[in-house]
């Protein structure tokens, strides 16, 4: 089943956030404000589980950019994400994140827009010390 | 004489709530201070940490 790649695509997100060195935690939070900025992850509550869960999409929005991966989400788990061990947030913040312009959204798979991919460059750059503009 | 301690890592503390941190504080806050009401990921620090953000532009990465 198709889906069985998406959870392949969180765990490998899940795992690169939990082993995060001290720099990739820093370029992780700061992609995590950066969506943040842009109405992804819009639950007023801060809890530790949704920070972690944060940081798990800022991750998957990462390696999207950088390995031009695609996410498909086909409308079951759309509707019904808990059925799926798929985070229950995670269909509202792919929306937040088409409606944003980062991802481009075609028959339920999900691609990295060009203004993902100048965010997570221009972002990068400043958390390690270059000057390119930020939006 | 306040029984409370004159310093704190606390984004509540008076002395210096009316500036915003900048990228490098607020991490810096994250590592010293990440739980706990005041901590890093509370709700009210991530609060104040957008606002941080939205007043210094890009200029929070500085």
């Amino acid at each position: 089943m198709r889906s069985h790649r998406l959870l392949e695509q969180l765990d490998e997100a899940r795992g690169l956030f939990q082993q995060a060195n001290l720099n990739e935690q820093h370029e992780i939070e700061a992609i995590r404000t950066e969506l943040r900025l842009r109405d992804l992850f819009s639950s007023k509550q801060i809890r530790p589980s949704s920070m972690a869960y944060e940081s798990i999409v800022a991750v998957l929005l990462m390696q999207m950019t950088q390995a031009g991966e695609k996410l498909t989400v086909p409308p079951t788990i759309i509707s019904n994400p808990h059925k799926y061990s798929v985070p229950t947030a995670l269909p509202r913040d792919l929306a937040a994140s088409v409606k944003a312009g980062l991802l481009l959204l075609e028959d339920s798979t999900y691609s990295p827009a060009l203004r993902l991919h100048k965010l997570v460059q221009d972002t990068l750059a400043r958390v390690n010390g270059t000057k390119e503009e930020v939006a | 004489m306040s029984v409370f301690s004159q310093e704190s890592d606390s984004v509540l503390d008076s002395k210096s709530n009316n500036e915003p941190r900048t990228f490098q504080q607020w991490q810096q806050l994250r590592r010293s201070n990440p739980s706990g009401m005041a901590g890093y990921y509370s709700t009210k620090s991530q609060q104040q940490l957008m606002k941080d953000r939205k007043v210094l532009g890009s200029a929070w990465y500085a």
